[in-house]
């Protein structure tokens, strides 16, 4: 293999692996918190796609105002979420199957609704830039570099949220002990609200980097929702620093696997390695606790 | 009368009801969905062993039903196996896949199981329909080695089109049915038999199971399996039923389709998905009325059930009972 | 005027009856001890209290108002508990979780912060370690801080003692004399009512979800229930 393919690899596998991350930490954070696994995630990332075509195509905005607009969107949808749905189903018996099958449900049906509004053949997501620019022979796109930027923007903007402040420390709180935050004066209902908002935002804005790179077609969600869970299961599900890292890792490798063995065993190869993560460390990378409550 | 005993008289009552049905309805379309009613019974059937019984929440089972169709589908389009020794083996391939993938993941938590399980069924869809190389070129038409896109079609049926000419429909519908039987009937086993009281076990206290010497991996690993043959030996019945099997199998929709049946009847009571079965089915056929709305039914469902009545109609139904039950003991 | 009243408390958990007709009465201003052997519903009274079982009363207040409903909200209205077996943040630093304790006051906190490392210097020498890297004692400590942090007019305190050495017992109490030799008003749980005799003024005794006896601590030992319960005559 040549550097330049090295460099390639690097560049796809960096692009790649920060949408990834983009697209798991709010599901990891949103696991870690509620103990919910949300199969919702996805078509909050389709929503956001939309949402951004939307308001650059039809409503004419400019690109950032439509980048700007989808996350708001997937915001508002992450919140109705927990509002309309997933509270009134907090602390009833078998939690974590049913609020799956709940999410489960949300996630077709809505992907339904956006099949019937816009149809199923797949176009082109208009909010993306143009461009691109060449380092001997390696071709480094300007929406490669647009992608990465956003992405650890839009983390570091999470991370720090998480780590440095009041609100952010009521989150990890509620996270690691409800009712001890409880006793703090953490209302976990409000928490629980603030995680889904940003878990939308978080999705929406994966969702447009996604299709930028591909299509827009309702079931875009899926493929990313399901590397997005498998990374969470290689950190650990519930560690959102450990989900960021490794879904850099697994776009790495991913990019890796699909340059040297064909585009489509990059993710067979993937969910095998991190079957083999799990069957020697059960709770993942980054992961220290194996989940198995009773 | 103990509690397996009765569970069986009310499956002898449903499947000789279901015998007899071919005599009031002649109408081949709607004996065609009864037998596909039977046939996601017993999907859902087993799904809830495995979920609400066994507590393992997996999203594989469609992969299992697929595996047992695939399976029928190839060893008749390669090598002319006959359905009625491939419907086993299309159990059998089913449950070997189960016993891998319980291995890896069937020690890990519920959210775990049930990623897990889908990711793999995904998998396994990728790389089926993105298959590229010919294993025969026949007349120019690409024999991909799992079908590809488009799958496995015209295999060979039970026989009953050259014996009852126009009415071959009856004698699927009576094969299914009796494979409908055999399937429920190890269901109830399992549920009311010794495997459901070590299930029961676990759940009450794991503390207390592992004490009496139960292991929570190994039981779980077994409901995984013996569901996985079932759900896989009807899958491979619905091959030759539909003389198909292809990748639309694994649509998330049909899974969720299956889902619908055990949520809406009930997780965790006997005959809940059954009933489940046969509601889900009429309300999708009452929707194609009214347009293209499958999957919003199918949504709507689930999320309605699980917020409002998390029991499902079994639950719903066992509740009620179980008020008036104890009202009319006190007057008494 | 008495700071927390309550009347006529029942509590349990699902079918489970823990408490009967409680009636107490705390004052401002000094410590309150509950006794009673384990298993009596000591800490049952407190989760009631602080809104984590689920009670019903006649009565329920608290600086005069009616307690709010949630947990969380009584926090913020300044009833503070400090629950058995610490339950730290465990995934944050020891100065997150005295942070954590103050989550509820919106003012800057360095003042508070450093009264609880003059009362456990131990803790400023570990505020930026992980708080599962603690030591029995230390997690307590960072427990107590967390409570301090809150500033609420009441904080109830559930088995201070609990699975600690002799030494660091005398510890915990020596902190829990100085917090109440600043005026603070303090409700503590304790199974041997030797140990916070000297430090509380009056004491309930809590016997079968029932309260058995209230009074001065001084006229405890008197008491034919604290004879029964106690010494067995």
């Amino acid at each position: 293999m040549t550097m330049d393919a090295v460099f390639q690899i690097i560049v796809g596998g960096l692009t790649l692996g920060s949408t990834y991350a983009l697209a798991a930490i709010g599901l990891s954070l949103t696991y870690g918190t509620m103990g919910m696994f949300n199969m919702a995630h996805g078509v909050l990332m389709t929503i956001g796609a939309y949402s951004a075509y939307v308001a650059a195509s039809i409503l004419g905005l400019p690109l950032f105002v439509g980048f700007a607009f989808a996350l708001l969107v997937g915001m508002v949808t992450g919140g109705l979420l927990h509002l309309l749905v997933v509270r009134y189903m907090l602390d009833t018996p078998r939690f974590e199957i049913n609020v799956i099958v709940v999410t489960a449900g949300v996630a077709i049906l809505l992907e339904d609704l956006i099949l019937k509004q816009f149809g199923a053949y797949p176009f082109r997501q208009p909010v993306q830039l143009a461009g691109s620019l060449r380092i001997g022979e390696v071709t480094v796109t300007a929406q490669n570099l647009v992608t990465f930027a956003v992405a650890f923007v839009l983390i570091s903007a999470t991370a720090w949220v998480l780590l440095r402040t009041r609100f952010g420390r009521a989150i990890r709180a509620t996270a690691m002990d409800r009712e001890a935050a409880m006793l703090m004066g953490v209302n976990a209902d409000r928490t629980f609200l603030h995680v889904l908002l940003i878990a939308g935002g978080l999705a929406a804005a994966a969702g447009v980097l996604i299709s930028a790179q591909t299509t827009l077609s309702p079931a875009m969600g899926t493929n990313p929702l399901l590397r997005a869970f498998v990374i969470c299961v290689f950190a650990g599900l519930g560690s959102v620093g450990g989900a960021g890292i490794a879904a850099i890792l697994l776009g790495l490798f991913e990019v890796a696997i699909q340059y040297t063995l064909g585009v489509q065993y990059g993710f067979p190869f993937m969910l095998g390695l991190v079957v083999v993560v799990i069957i020697f460390r059960p709770a993942g990378l980054f992961g220290h606790t194996v989940v198995e409550r009773k | 009368m103990n509690t397996l005993g009765k569970h069986f008289a009310i499956a002898a009552l449903l499947v000789l009801s279901l015998a007899v049905l071919p005599a009031l309805i002649t109408e081949r379309y709607l004996l065609g969905e009864v037998v596909v009613f039977m046939i996601w019974a017993v999907v859902a059937m087993h799904w809830n062993v495995l979920t609400g019984y066994a507590g393992v929440f997996s999203l594989g089972q469609m992969l299992f039903f697929a595996c047992g169709a695939y399976a029928m589908a190839m060893l008749s389009h390669y090598y002319d196996v006959s359905p009625w020794v491939g419907m086993p083996i299309g159990g059998a391939v089913a449950a070997a896949v189960a016993f891998f993938i319980g291995l890896a993941c069937l020690r890990l938590s519920t959210a775990y199981v049930a990623l897990l399980t889908l990711a793999v069924a995904y998998m396994v869809y990728t790389l089926i329909i993105t298959e590229s190389g010919c294993i025969s070129n026949e007349g120019g038409r690409c024999q991909r080695l799992f079908g590809g896109t488009t799958g496995f079609s015209r295999i060979e049926d039970f026989g009953f089109r050259p014996l009852l000419r126009g009415n071959w429909i009856l004698g699927n519908y009576y094969v299914v049915l009796g494979a409908f039987a055999i399937s429920i009937s190890a269901a109830l086993v399992i549920i009311h038999g010794r495997l459901g009281l070590a299930f029961r076990a676990l759940d009450d206290s794991t503390a207390y199971a592992a004490a009496r010497g139960l292991n929570r991996v190994r039981y779980r690993l077994i409901a995984f399996v013996v569901t996985a043959f079932f759900t896989g030996f009807i899958g491979a019945v619905q091959a030759i039923h539909f003389r198909s099997a292809g990748p639309s199998l694994f649509d998330f929709s049909t899974l969720l389709f299956v889902l619908s049946m055990v949520i809406v009847g009930g997780l965790r009571t006997t005959w809940g998905p059954v009933l489940g079965a046969a509601l889900m089915m009429m309300l999708l056929e009452v929707g194609k009325s009214v347009g293209d709305i499958r999957n919003t039914l199918i949504g709507l469902s689930l999320v309605l059930v699980v917020v409002l009545m998390p029991g499902g109609l079994m639950g719903l139904i066992e509740t009620l009972f179980g008020r008036l039950w104890t009202r009319s003991r006190k007057e008494g | 005027m008495s700071l927390l009243e309550a009347k006529g408390l029942f509590a349990g958990y699902g079918r489970i009856r823990v408490l009967f007709d409680v009636d107490i009465t705390l004052e401002a201003g000094h410590v309150t001890a509950l006794v009673g052997p384990n298993g009596h519903g000591k800490s049952t009274l407190l989760k009631a209290l602080a809104g984590l079982v689920r009670a019903r009363s006649e009565t329920l207040e608290f600086a005069g108002r009616p307690l709010p409903r949630r947990a969380s909200d009584r926090a913020l209205a300044g009833l503070t508990l400090v629950p058995q077996g610490d339950r730290l943040f465990t995934g944050m630093s020891v100065q997150e979780n005295l942070l954590m304790g103050a989550y509820r006051r919106n003012e800057p906190v360095d003042d508070l912060l450093a009264h609880v490392y003059d009362l456990f210097p131990r803790l400023k020498e570990r505020r930026s370690q992980s708080a599962s890297s603690l030591s029995g004692g230390e997690r307590r400590m960072v427990g107590l801080g967390r409570g301090i942090m809150a500033g609420g007019a009441l904080m109830m305190i559930d088995e201070p003692s609990l699975g600690l050495s002799p030494l660091l017992i005398e510890q915990v109490y020596e902190a829990i004399e100085t917090m109440a030799g600043e005026g603070m008003s303090i409700f503590v749980v304790e199974e041997s009512p030797k140990r916070i005799e000297s430090v509380a003024r009056s004491v309930l005794l809590m016997d079968s979800g029932r309260i058995a006896w209230k009074g001065d601590m001084s006229g405890f030992w008197q008491s034919d229930v604290a004879q029964q319960v106690y010494l067995g005559a």
